[in-house]
């Protein structure tokens, strides 16, 4: 039996793709306006985002006492982690509800640092960085502006689902100290399919007459 | 002596020699401000595998110096250890790479061995 073959292209990016890059997007767009708003403060709202990265923090690896570490605002990692279909709301056809889980991860770096009567801790340094990497993210995509993640007519709903803390550094005492958190961001839209393409069999012309007719009513009410 | 003795005693040659041996010159500080910069000792700097408990594995540091107790007490200094307090001094401890980079770390965590007479400690970054 011939396996029916589709009539175009798969030329299309899916929805969980655009809205996975639209909330990256949003991100960096975001950022740079708070920096903007934030003026001589604007180092306190800079965060780097990368997408679907595996390592981001390669950065933090190597430094020594004649090249010391600059670059330590925190990151955050957009990166798909899953999604699930709702067949109530679907059809088999061209049409299913999405419903994906995108994950914001979020990681801070702190330096320990000697200050003039003791020393700052870079483990705390860290989570406060990470703090406020979680705090823009999610301020960011859960703003009035944002409910659609502006990708209206595509995106029904935009949730943060949960935020799991941890703290990379506790296994194995790495010489960087970083702290992170799980953003696990859901993202509701529709997915659709190649269809069949139907065939003009035959042009048909249909001319509409009409009359408009305008009544008049009159009441009589009882006085 | 006893063999333990003597294998506190052989630390000198395995850990120290720094002529014939993989001995490396370490500078300790401690929260005094007391710094030693006579001690000898074995240091490692290497990158590894860190698994964040986040389902990636991803790139880390590791450093540490492994020091004889009783050079530390001889040179007046006590059992190096992590410094939680901010208000305090941490033990700081700097030692060259084998490429003459130099490198500052503070001491985050120590696993003295009181066995053998050997204390190692975890190392973290450090701006001093």
């Amino acid at each position: 039996m011939a396996i029916e073959v589709l009539q175009e292209l798969i030329d299309k990016q899916d929805n969980w793709e655009i809205v996975r890059n639209q909330i990256a997007a949003i991100l960096v767009a975001e950022r740079d306006n708070q920096k903007s708003l934030a003026g001589a403060s604007a180092d306190d709202y800079d965060f780097d985002v990368y997408l679907e990265r595996s390592n981001p923090w390669e950065k933090w690896l190597n430094f020594s006492d004649a090249d010391p570490l600059t670059d330590i605002k925190p990151i955050v990692n957009v990166w798909i982690d899953n999604s699930d279909f709702d067949g109530a709301k679907s059809n088999t056809v061209e049409r299913q509800t999405e419903l994906a889980v995108i994950n914001l991860d979020c990681y801070g770096l702190g330096q320990a640092q000697s200050e003039a009567t003791g020393h700052t801790t870079a483990d705390k340094a860290a989570a406060f960085q990470r703090d406020v990497a979680v705090r823009l993210v999610r301020n960011i995509l859960m703003a009035g502006q944002n409910t659609y993640l502006q990708l209206q007519g595509m995106v029904g709903r935009r949730w943060p689902n949960s935020i799991n803390f941890f703290q990379p550094e506790q296994d194995g005492n790495p010489v960087q100290n970083v702290a992170g958190a799980r953003i696990s961001f859901g993202a509701q839209f529709n997915e659709f399919s190649p269809q069949y393409v139907p065939e003009t069999l035959e042009a048909v012309g249909v001319t509409l007459d009409y009359e408009q007719k305008v009544i008049d009513l009159e009441y009589n009410y009882p006085l | 002596m006893g063999l333990r003795t003597i294998a506190e005693a052989d630390l000198s040659s395995i850990m120290e020699d720094d002529v014939c041996g993989f001995g490396w010159p370490i500078i300790v500080t401690d929260p005094n401000g007391v710094t030693v910069d006579t001690l000898k000792g074995l240091s490692d700097d290497i990158g590894a595998v860190v698994d964040p408990d986040t389902g990636q594995l991803v790139s880390g540091r590791l450093a540490s110096v492994a020091l004889r107790i009783s050079s530390l007490a001889s040179a007046g200094l006590g059992i190096p250890e992590g410094i939680a307090d901010e208000t305090k001094k941490p033990w700081v401890i700097e030692f060259d790479d084998i490429n003459g980079n130099a490198h500052t770390f503070k001491v985050i965590e120590s696993n003295p061995d009181r066995a053998l007479g050997v204390v190692t400690c975890l190392l973290g970054s450090y701006k001093a």
